[in-house]
């Protein structure tokens, strides 16, 4: 393996790797803008410029591969590339480099979203100068709408192309180019094709600087006000690991985060938008059906309903159970528990959820047509489990406490009948959906970005659900609220103090989870084992 | 209004299509043969060759708009197109520009209201040797003058 030497740290690295991938991987930081890791790399920004020794010319780290060179030729006796970061010739190169892209620039960061985040204001004030010679008119061209709720300024664009090969290589649906040339050049869709593909957000996340920009985020905040917190989409069962920037208890917005075992570096647009969905009205108190619509009571009082119900139509045996994909490992799991001692698992099915085809695009990138995001965990949580809901029409109309779809539950015949069959319906729901409005008891419990626990995608990866949102009212966490029916109805049972306390009894009871415990998921989480298929 | 190559050019693209690696490359030689046959590169004619190509009209256009020989709008039957880099400025380019202008009334850019005559100022030609130059459609006139400019302009009016 060819011996790098940059700056002052030796790297030994792959023949053939670039010298900035090699850089990047070691954590040293060249700066750059075209170079995007998904992407095919062009070379055209002229950021990432190194001095290679025994090279006459600065090259660019992105395009320059390693070799290794024959022993009586390497540098210093045992090198194969010694490369300067910071030699004052690259210093130098930056420094007017940078004052070529600032050129026609607005200079408007104190208006712009990316301010805070853009990689040309960073680089800017690290290695750029305060001047700028350019004493003529600057070049002003008027915001554009490209589609799929992206806006360009032009003004700000550094044509570094990476959204242009973002919609050939990952979506491959083409719809960005470079129109022009030279001065008047500029990122263009063609006319009467506008951006129109499920994956255009990213567009605006790998922009380096402000230049693209989500409209749905535009003008919204300023993101050193916002707490980044790391989670995982749910949406469907690809599982994407994402950052939820949110402030004052609100998602400002959705952002992917890097996980080469999940979603490589894109989101799709379901996922970015989803948190708009659980910003209004969730349910805050639990709600009792009465004759004339809904009434708010305390926990104690629902409570207390659901053990006379049980109790008035057929007991503890009549008892249903739907487990939900929508909701993580953890409910699931002590629903499961509690069921078994119920009725040994006889009387708990899958709620339906929705189910579209997959989409896969030619970067590699898929969107689940799975709905449920968790249907993978669901089933390793409740071994058994079946889709038919055959077993649950049987015996005497008892109480069904279901697990709420968010909204993706797919009311099929048969749960329709269930619905009906069933003398009191208990929903343990964060938002008003179709399966609440058939609910005789509502009980509330965190919105999606604001549940913590375990999700299983459909490669077995499992991730941490971190919250990003402390929830409203009387709401109480999900696994809790499992736990404490379980009590009431078994009698016994146990009460835990966390998630990661239920996430704790999953890894000692669950087949193929022994591994996983919340610390060891980190950012990007653990794969399940295989035992658990 | 919809756009297909006529007969001869036709054939012409089916012989092509075997030449080249594979068919976007041949994006150069299919615009070419569209403007010559329609004029100019109108939004029917990137739609049905990026379909011909097998690649999005974005991606035609990307190379389309960076080329400047490709008209976007209609020309009229002349285009003239006169070099306005150094040599030929300072030959006395400008001096045919004004009298072009002058006489039909136009200014750089724009069209005869009777559709034969376009004038445009374009960057070097690459025969500064017998500056100034005059591109009328595809022939070079050189070492022009007002005089000789008149005399050419005469014989296609
Ligand atoms: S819009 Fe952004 S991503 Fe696209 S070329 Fe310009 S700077 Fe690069
Ligand atoms: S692909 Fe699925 S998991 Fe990923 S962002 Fe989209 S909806 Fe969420
Ligand atoms: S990152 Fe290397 S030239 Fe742009």
């Amino acid at each position: 393996m060819p011996l790098l030497k940059i700056d002052h740290q030796e790297l030994e690295v792959a023949a053939g790797s670039q010298v900035l991938e090699a850089a990047l991987a070691a954590g040293i930081e060249i700066p750059h803008y075209c170079y995007h890791p998904a992407l095919s790399v062009v070379g055209s920004c002229r950021m990432c410029i190194v001095e290679v020794e025994g090279m006459p010319k600065l090259q660019t780290a992105c395009s320059t591969p390693i070799g290794e060179l024959p022993a009586d030729r390497k540098v210093d006796g045992k090198y194969d590339m010694v490369v300067h970061t910071e030699s004052e010739k690259v210093v130098a190169a930056r420094k007017l480099m940078l004052e070529f892209l600032l050129l026609n620039h607005p200079l408007d960061c104190p208006v712009c979203d990316q301010a805070g985040e853009c990689f040309l204001q960073d680089y800017s004030f690290k290695y750029g100068s305060a001047h700028s010679r350019f004493i003529e008119e600057k070049r002003v061209r008027p915001a554009e709408d490209l589609g799929s709720g992206v806006a360009i300024n032009h003004d700000r664009c550094i044509m570094c192309t990476r959204c242009v090969r973002f919609t050939r290589e990952i979506t491959g649906t083409d719809e960005l180019f470079v129109m022009d040339r030279g001065y008047s050049n500029r990122i263009a869709v063609f006319d009467g094709l506008p951006l129109d593909n499920p994956l255009a957000g990213n567009v605006a996340d790998i922009c380096p600087v402000g230049a693209l920009l989500l409209k749905d985020y535009m003008h919204t905040t300023r993101v050193w006000h916002l707490s980044h917190t790391e989670s995982v989409c749910n949406e469907c069962a690809s599982g994407c690991s994402i950052t939820v920037d949110a402030r004052d208890n609100k998602i400002y917005r959705i952002i992917s985060r890097e996980n080469p075992q999940a979603n490589g570096y894109f989101i799709c647009d379901y996922g970015r938008y989803s948190f708009h969905k659980y910003a209004d009205s969730p349910l805050t108190r639990p709600l009792q059906r009465t004759k004339d619509g809904w009434e708010m009571i305390d926990w104690d009082t629902a409570y207390r309903q659901v053990l006379e119900q049980v109790q008035a139509t057929g007991g503890k045996g009549a008892v249903r159970a739907l487990a939900s994909p929508t909701f993580p490992n953890e409910p699931n799991f002590v629903l499961g528990q509690f069921m078994a001692r119920l009725s040994d698992r006889k009387n708990i099915a899958l709620l339906p959820t929705l189910k579209e085809d997959d989409q896969e695009f030619p970067g590699g990138f898929r969107i689940s047509g799975e709905k449920g995001g968790n249907l993978r965990g669901v089933q390793a949580m409740v071994p058994g489990l079946a889709a038919a809901m055959k077993s649950l029409m049987r015996g005497e109309p008892g109480v069904l406490i279901a697990l709420d779809g968010d909204g993706r539950a797919h009311l099929t015949g048969e749960l329709k009948r269930l619905l009906e069959l069933v003398a009191f319906k208990v929903v343990v729901a964060s938002m008003p959906s179709d399966l609440t409005a058939q609910a005789d008891l509502v009980l509330p419990v965190a919105t999606p970005y604001a549940r913590e626990g375990t999700m299983t995608n459909d490669k077995g990866l499992v991730q941490w659900l971190q919250p990003a949102l402390h929830p409203a009212g009387e709401v109480r966490p999900d696994w809790q609220v499992i736990a404490e029916l379980g009590q009431l109805l078994t009698g016994e049972g146990h009460l835990y103090t966390c998630a990661g306390d239920v996430t704790w009894k999953i890894n000692q009871t669950t087949p193929g989870y022994s591994q996983i415990t919340r610390f060891r998921l980190g950012r990007t989480g653990q794969l399940s084992g295989s035992e658990a298929a | 209004m919809s756009f297909a190559f006529d007969a001869p050019r036709t054939k012409r693209f089916k012989a092509l299509v075997r030449q080249y690696p594979d068919r976007r490359s041949l994006a150069l030689p299919l615009l070419h043969m569209a403007q010559d046959q329609e004029g100019h590169i109108s939004r029917d004619v990137l739609l049905a060759l990026a379909e011909m190509l097998k690649i999005s009209p974005a991606e035609l256009f990307d190379t389309v708009s960076f080329y400047s020989m490709f008209n976007l709008e209609p020309k009229g039957k002349y285009l003239l197109q006169v070099c306005q880099t150094l040599s030929c400025s300072l030959a006395g380019a400008d001096l045919v520009v004004d009298h072009i202008g002058a006489k039909f009334k136009l200014k750089p850019g724009e069209t005869t209201a009777d559709g034969r005559f376009t004038l445009l100022k374009v960057e070097c030609l690459g025969s500064c040797g017998t500056a100034p130059v005059v591109q009328i459609n595809d022939d070079y006139y050189e070492k022009m003058t007002v005089d000789k400019v008149g005399r050419v302009l005469e014989k296609l009016s």
